[in-house]
């Protein structure tokens, strides 16, 4: 339901285990998905987000409600005396903290990011993903991802000697 | 709002193709990146070798990595020289046209070799990573009998809108030839790959020019610097040649000036004297008119190499030649420097002060270094690959 409080304009989330969220509008048309429903007119009452459970819903607008672009006037963390390099320090700390999660919420994360269509989760869960995969060797990027290794001996060893200065 | 009718299912995290893309495109740019990551499972590997998902990852990058140094040196072949970790590339992976043309002779701007052809009055655009080639006959009326110098500088046809360099190519570009006659008559000449005709010859008499070095291009001019004389500037846009006369109290000798683009993406000049180097930058001075001003960083060489100036044989050397080092290439997209000394050449990192070694040795070399910036992705292994994969 589209409310107002304080003079913002409010939605309502719903997730599918009937968990509801009141969030401002803003905070909410930080997914391009939401944005995209509420300029087409189409997010009068609760919108219901399938496959994203209220555990995962829940991080997520924690992360929108940091990276909302703060109007100055209302927003707790908008000031005029705070530099824009320090604001960006502060949220790439909170970043950094906030990602601090297990595999499967991880994965969690990126499959609402990617839904949802929200760039900055996105960009910070993939980003994370790459640097797990750049810190370990082939077999525990296969454990990690739970992806099967279905090369042939024969073709990974072709490519390993073709692009052997790689794996030194 | 009736939100169950409007949302798809999704699928698994990274099983589902589109968000596994997305994923590895935050790949680092290093060259062994795509190689080694390739290697998860065909399906990793397919997916990194789609060229659609290549110029993505370049884009998404931006700024293509320094991959190393063409050396070229009087009388030596030309070789490759791959930065160190974790960009390096095995010198294999770099090919270059064999020395064995008499009459050929090399250049680079960036992306490409290019090969001069005299007598075949032909240049190529050579790609080193993939071994592509264009070959471009001379303009008309080039009489190669009369030429005192040359130099050709390929770019990007659509450089200004928002280009990520890479696979280039594929694309059209645009060829600039230089040539000096009677070592006072500089002419330019355009050629455009996707018209295939060179546009009309223009030519500036000058005083006496000695030496030229390779083309630099600043916005939409290219530049050379001509010895004594100054910077001989031809815009692109409207094909015109001129000759920007130095900084009066500069004096010009090989080693001692490198065209630069400052941060303020203007034409600037990096002058080495008495061990220290000296930034200027061609700019709209107080009173609006455009002329040389001196920058007010400037770099201290005694202070990176302590132990460069301070071994007795480095003091005796520098006691009978000032010119103890010299400065002998630049990248401008990584803003590096390359320094030549009598304990090795080295790069210069502008904005980190730091310096790295490209060959270490006890003599001065007189190599010229040409900067090689690009991504590992027009490379041929990944094409190889792909194709071993889908036979």
């Amino acid at each position: 339901m589209a409310t107002r409080e304080a003079g913002k304009k409010m939605i309502m989330l719903k997730s599918p285990d009937g968990m509801e969220f009141e969030v401002e509008e803003a905070v909410a048309m930080e997914s391009q998905t939401i944005r995209k429903m509420i300029e087409d007119d189409c997010a009068d009452t609760a919108i219901l987000i399938p496959n994203i459970n209220s555990k995962i819903l829940s991080r997520v607008i924690e992360y929108c409600n940091k990276h909302v672009p703060t109007t100055g006037a209302t927003g707790a963390a908008a000031s005029d005396t705070v530099a824009p390099a320090a604001l960006a320090e502060d949220l790439k700390i909170w970043d950094a903290e906030f990602i601090k999660v297990n595999r499967a919420t991880r994965f969690d994360l990126i499959q609402a990011a990617s839904y949802l269509n929200i760039k900055g989760l996105l960009d910070l869960t993939s980003q994370t993903t790459i640097d797990t995969i750049s810190d370990n060797s082939l077999e525990e990027i296969r454990s990690f991802l739970s992806t099967k290794n279905d090369y042939l001996p024969e073709e990974e060893q072709t490519i390993r000697r073709e692009n052997q200065w790689a794996f030194q | 709002m009736s939100s169950s009718n409007s949302m798809p299912v999704p699928a698994a995290p990274l099983d589902d193709e589109d968000l596994l893309q997305e994923t590895l495109l935050c790949l680092p740019p290093q060259p062994s990146s795509l190689p080694r990551t390739s290697l998860v499972c065909p399906r990793w590997h397919r997916i990194l070798s789609y060229p659609k998902f290549l110029t993505r990852f370049r884009r998404q990058h931006k700024v293509p990595p320094l991959l190393g140094f063409l050396a070229k040196s009087w009388g030596m072949p030309t070789v490759f020289k791959p930065v160190d970790p974790p960009y390096h590339i095995p010198t294999e992976r770099f090919s270059v046209p064999k020395p064995s043309k008499l009459y050929a002779s090399w250049d680079l701007l960036g992306l490409a070799v290019l090969v001069n052809m005299w007598q075949h009055g032909q240049i190529i655009v050579w790609d080193p990573l993939s071994g592509q080639q264009h070959r471009v006959n001379f303009p008309p009326g080039l009489d190669n009998n009369e030429v005192a110098f040359w130099h050709a500088s390929v770019m990007c046809a659509d450089d200004q809108d928002g280009h990520v360099h890479g696979d280039c190519f594929s694309s059209p570009f645009k060829l600039v030839l230089i040539w000096v006659v009677r070592h006072n008559q500089a002419s330019a000449c355009l050629h455009e790959s996707a018209s295939a005709v060179w546009g009309e010859t223009v030519m500036e008499i000058t005083d006496q020019i000695y030496f030229i070095s390779p083309g630099f291009l600043v916005g939409n001019a290219l530049c050379w610097l001509l010895s004594g004389v100054g910077v001989l500037v031809f815009d692109l846009q409207n094909q015109n040649l001129c000759v920007v006369k130095n900084p009066t109290c500069i004096t010009v000798s090989i080693g001692s000036v490198q065209l630069i683009q400052t941060k303020d993406s203007r034409l600037g000049l990096a002058y080495l004297s008495k061990q220290t180097i000296q930034l200027w930058e061609r700019k709209p001075d107080y009173d609006g008119v455009v002329r040389w001003v001196l920058l007010q960083t400037t770099i201290q060489l005694e202070e990176l190499f302590p132990q460069m100036f301070m071994d007795e044989e480095s003091v005796r050397i520098k006691r009978y030649n000032d010119k103890s080092v010299e400065i002998k290439g630049h990248d401008d997209n990584t803003n590096v420097i390359v320094l030549s000394t009598i304990r090795g050449d080295f790069t210069l990192e502008v904005n980190m002060m730091e310096i790295k070694h490209i060959i270490k040795r006890n003599f001065k070399s007189s190599n010229t270094y040409y900067p090689y910036v690009n991504f590992y992705t027009a490379a041929r292994y990944v094409r190889n690959m792909f194709s071993m994969m889908i036979i």
